[in-house]
């Protein structure tokens, strides 16, 4: 009861009192990425503008903000191979539950924007992504050998899947901003979150967060479906196509 | 021009592929061989995982050899008793194998199985062939002709129990090779996304004793067969078959091995051999040192299938 009471009039304080935060508002350029059959990549771009009306407190140091697009999480593995009876094989292993795409765009140098913690807490940046490590039997814990998360994140990188992009957010004037994030074609297909964080003093001040959905289409969904979901039909489909392209092949250029 | 490939979910140059299954269906077409062990590590290498590379060969594998097994038919050079007792073993071998990829995938040793099969067997298979075809040569040279080799000659093989008798071919022989050979070739095809015709066709002239002239008719349909059912089933368990992948390496490879087999027509039979045992003793080498090299690149990442690693 006392507390409900002092959150009324924590609540009411807040309000009449003149200093508010920024209202962010952002945009995304296109809410659904169609996957097509020439699907070479494309660009996300991401704009919006900080809101500010007279009671907003005056910031000295001016803003930060940092775009991230999210991929849906899934588990993977990473393998490290070692030297077995003068091969090399695969040997000690590591599971992530990881993003399957992370690209962050700031108006700064990461590390600039922020102190270490609140990097942390809102996950800016590849080197402060929260990746689970599993466990077969089942329990997860946070902390992995800094070896394979190292490696893990250098191939994401290498593979075009984590990226960085340090000082890519432009201020258009006071207000606006606008980052244009590429979409590589090797993009894994889910629903993604972006999220915009606006920062101030190295603190978070507002955020906004939207989805966009990356999907095939027609033709590559249908052909993934049935592969997916109807293994038996597209495996007779297949065995079929295969002998009519190899029967046709022989008509057309008979020789006996 | 890039094309997404929907079950590989990967972009690839469709003229690339379609110019690599060209050029396997040109080498197929010139030795007589399907070239799936030379298709599967050309895929791995431009991205496209093991997994979908051996899947997709296997129904590359079937319009390869569907062409030759038809004009074998009108020939009327096909043991189809044979052939039938062949594949019968081979649909065993691809059920295992499929079995054992799928739990080689899962605890990540597929590439290093893969791998050191290429090995032992592209090394002993192309190491064999150069020698012969070299010997041959020489012995060409000297104008002196090989001793006449006794294809008749019953060896310990042709002693063992269940005998059946192989009319087309006059042989009789036990089951117990015949469907032992099936099944081996059957399980090697499938999990390496190879035909096996560079294993069977030897194997079957020197092991089985059966007539050179209906030796790669007879192949050939016991590997449509059993490449049939290994694509089927990889399609049906592993859901790894990219069948958009599949149909460019068949054009491009129908197309090739007409070209081929122009030139193969005007080499000479040891010739031939000591360039595609040179060509299948090149790849096993490439295998050989990825397997012993230190590697510049320790780590991988996969996503997870099935179970725990």
């Amino acid at each position: 009861m006392i507390r409900r009471l002092a959150a009324a009039v924590a609540l009411f304080l807040a309000a009449a009192l003149p200093a508010t935060a920024e209202t962010l508002i952002a945009a995304v350029s296109s809410h659904h990425v169609a996957v097509t059959s020439n699907f070479s990549g494309t660009d996300l771009t991401v704009y919006g503008s900080v809101e500010r009306d007279g009671f907003t407190v005056s910031r000295a140091s001016g803003y930060d903000i940092a775009v991230m697009l999210v991929g849906p999480r899934r588990t993977v593995v990473t393998r490290r191979k070692d030297r077995v009876a003068g091969l090399w094989v695969n040997r000690d292993w590591r599971t992530y539950d990881a993003p399957s795409f992370y690209a962050v765009a700031t108006t700064r140098p990461i590390a600039d924007t922020a102190p270490p913690g609140v990097l942390d807490a809102q996950q800016i940046g590849m080197e402060n992504l929260i990746l689970p490590e599993g466990i077969p039997g089942g329990v997860e814990i946070l902390a992995g050998a800094a070896e394979f998360r190292d490696a893990f994140l250098a191939q994401q990188r290498k593979a075009g899947l984590y990226a960085e992009y340090p000082s890519a957010v432009k201020f258009l004037g006071s207000h606006l901003f606008a980052v244009s994030l590429p979409i590589p074609a090797e993009v894994p297909v889910g629903r993604y979150t972006v999220r915009v964080v606006l920062l101030s003093d190295g603190s978070p001040v507002a955020e906004h967060a939207s989805e966009i959905e990356v999907a095939k289409t027609g033709f590559e969904q249908q052909v993934f479906d049935l592969a997916t979901q109807r293994g038996v039909i597209y495996g007779l489909i297949s065995v079929l196509i295969a002998l009519t392209t190899g029967w046709l092949g022989g008509v057309l250029f008979r020789r006996d | 021009m890039l094309l997404y490939l929907p079950v590989a979910e990967w972009p690839v140059n469709m003229f690339v592929i379609f110019g690599l299954g060209g050029a396997i269906g040109f080498i197929s077409g010139m030795f007589g061989v399907g070239g799936g062990f030379l298709l599967t590590p050309l895929l791995v290498f431009s991205g496209i995982s093991p997994a979908v590379a051996v899947a997709t060969v296997s129904a590359q594998v079937v319009a390869s050899s569907t062409s030759g097994a038809l004009s074998y038919w009108r020939r009327k050079a096909i043991d189809w008793k044979l052939a039938l007792w062949l594949l019968s073993g081979g649909m065993i071998g691809s059920w295992v194998g499929v079995k054992v990829f799928a739990v080689l995938r899962t605890i990540g040793q597929l590439d290093l199985v893969i791998g050191l099969c290429y090995v032992v067997f592209l090394g002993f298979i192309g190491g064999f062939m150069v020698i012969e075809s070299v010997g041959a040569i020489f012995a060409a040279r000297k104008s002196v002709a090989a001793p006449p080799k006794k294809l008749r000659e019953h060896g310990w093989i042709h002693r063992l129990p269940f005998p059946v008798r192989f009319p087309r071919s006059r042989l009789v022989i036990s089951a117990i090779p015949v469907l032992a050979l099936g099944a081996g070739i059957g399980f090697l095809g499938t999990l390496l996304g190879i035909g096996g015709g560079f294993l069977i066709v030897p194997a079957m002239i020197y092991l089985l004793k059966v007539p050179a002239n209906v030796v790669v008719g007879t192949s050939l349909v016991q590997m449509v067969a059993t490449m049939s059912f290994a694509t089927f089933l990889q399609a049906a368990q592993n859901h790894t078959v990219d069948i958009v992948l599949g149909l460019l390496l068949m054009i491009g490879g129908v197309i090739g091995a007409q070209f081929g087999a122009q030139i193969g027509q005007r080499l000479r039979g040891e010739q031939l051999r000591a360039l595609l045992g040179l060509l299948i003793l090149s790849v096993g080498l490439r295998f050989a040192i990825d397997l012993v090299v230190t590697p510049t690149e320790r780590y991988t990442v996969a996503v997870q299938v099935g179970g725990a690693p």
